[in-house]
């Protein structure tokens, strides 16, 4: 299963994800005291320049960006339409460099770090009692399950089309829910017998 | 706990699947995913707790940059949007249609689905999601209702779905819906 982050080794991929993450909580709660418009333009600015100096980033942050531009739009019509054309520059600004910064960080780190950083966040947990060696294990079965269940889904859209019907679409969803929970019990019962989760 | 563990697993996939089936586009033009049904069907088959153990485990790999979101979309960026109500309203909207479920003992479990799905995948979905737009976007109560009202047809859609499609696991596999064990 492929991650959205880039591969890569410029100077964004080397900071670690830590600092990286510390960096843009501390940037996206200060913005929000941030109301003038040039200010915000001109971190725009900056944040496109982020995008400039790392490989192949613009091309595929653009691509992330490509809904939130529709967002950015209807809120500006909503503002537009009340006569607030500031008010909704301002909003529409912030959120494509908020949009734009935490879509950086995502592009220029990689999923098994990412990984790591949230298993060391939820790792405290374990003095209140919760299992955190399931919160690991679960990661791991969904990224194995979703291409799986991606490729049964298109088995089952295929017989459904070999059998007459036109287009599958929901009745797809209960065959491909029995056959996952009978996958469920099997694996369940695979990792009992290997002596459970610790 | 092997059990319940690999069920939220799975369950946390299917939710990703859903979102990738391909879209059915209302009369009104706007095309809909069935990602909110996943989410509903986590809180009537695996109940409350599991159900929103599911959605945050979805939402923690979404967070960590895998594309499982409708369209292949994924990363931080995605929390950061006024829309983003919608993402952790997905967590209550699962536990509060898990709890309805739970709590329910005399109807026919597929209509019983239907009813938590519209309390928990519609209303509390939705408590959630305008507020926080408003918040958001910086716009009010009735520009955030208009906004949101073309998805509002496909949500009661999906809920009759969510009914039909726990009903029907119910009878093949009764063991697998947690929710009623």
């Amino acid at each position: 299963m492929l991650s959205i982050s880039l591969v890569g080794n410029s100077w964004a991929h080397r900071l670690r994800v830590g600092p990286k993450m510390v960096a843009l909580a501390v940037v996206s709660v200060a913005l929000f005291w941030v109301d003038a418009w040039i200010v915000l333009a001109l971190v725009l600015c900056g944040v496109f320049a982020l995008y400039t100096s790392v490989d192949r980033a613009l091309r595929k942050g653009a691509w992330l960006m490509k809904p939130i531009l529709w967002i950015v739009g209807i809120i500006w019509v909503f503002h537009a339409f009340r006569g607030e054309y500031l008010a909704g520059s301002v909003v529409c600004l912030r959120l494509l460099v908020l949009v734009g910064l935490a879509n950086f960080v995502t592009l220029t780190s990689r999923l098994s770090d990412m990984i790591d950083l949230f298993l060391w966040l939820v790792s405290p947990l374990a003095l209140l009692g919760v299992r955190t060696g399931a919160i690991g294990l679960a990661f791991g079965m969904v990224i194995r399950f979703t291409p799986v269940l991606i490729e049964r889904a298109g088995q089952l859209t295929q017989s459904w089309r070999a059998r007459g019907g036109k287009r599958a679409s929901w009745r797809i969803i209960l065959p491909l829910f029995i056959t996952v929970v009978d996958d469920a019990d099997r694996v369940a019962e695979a990792l009992r017998a290997r002596g459970g989760i610790q | 706990m092997e059990r319940n563990v690999v069920y939220i697993a799975v369950f946390a996939a299917l939710i990703a699947v859903l979102g990738l089936l391909p879209k059915f586009t209302l009369m009104s033009g706007i095309p809909i995913t069935a990602q909110s049904l996943g989410i509903m069907l986590c809180g009537t088959i695996l109940g409350a707790k599991r159900g929103a153990l599911a959605v945050l485990l979805f939402l923690a790999l979404v967070a960590i940059g895998l594309p499982l979101l409708a369209g292949g979309r994924g990363g931080l960026g995605v929390f950061t949007t006024p829309w983003a109500g919608f993402l952790f309203g997905f967590l209550v909207a699962a536990f509060v249609t898990g709890f309805v479920m739970e709590r329910t003992h005399n109807l026919n479990i597929g209509v019983l689905a239907t009813i938590a799905a519209i309390i928990g995948g519609i209303v509390a979905l939705y408590a959630i999601a305008i507020p926080y737009y408003m918040v958001g976007a910086g716009v009010g109560l009735w520009d955030a209702m208009i906004t949101m009202s073309p998805f509002m047809p496909g949500d009661l859609i999906k809920t009759v779905l969510a009914g039909l499609i726990t009903g029907g696991l119910y009878r093949a596999r009764p063991n697998a819906v947690l929710s009623r064990l």
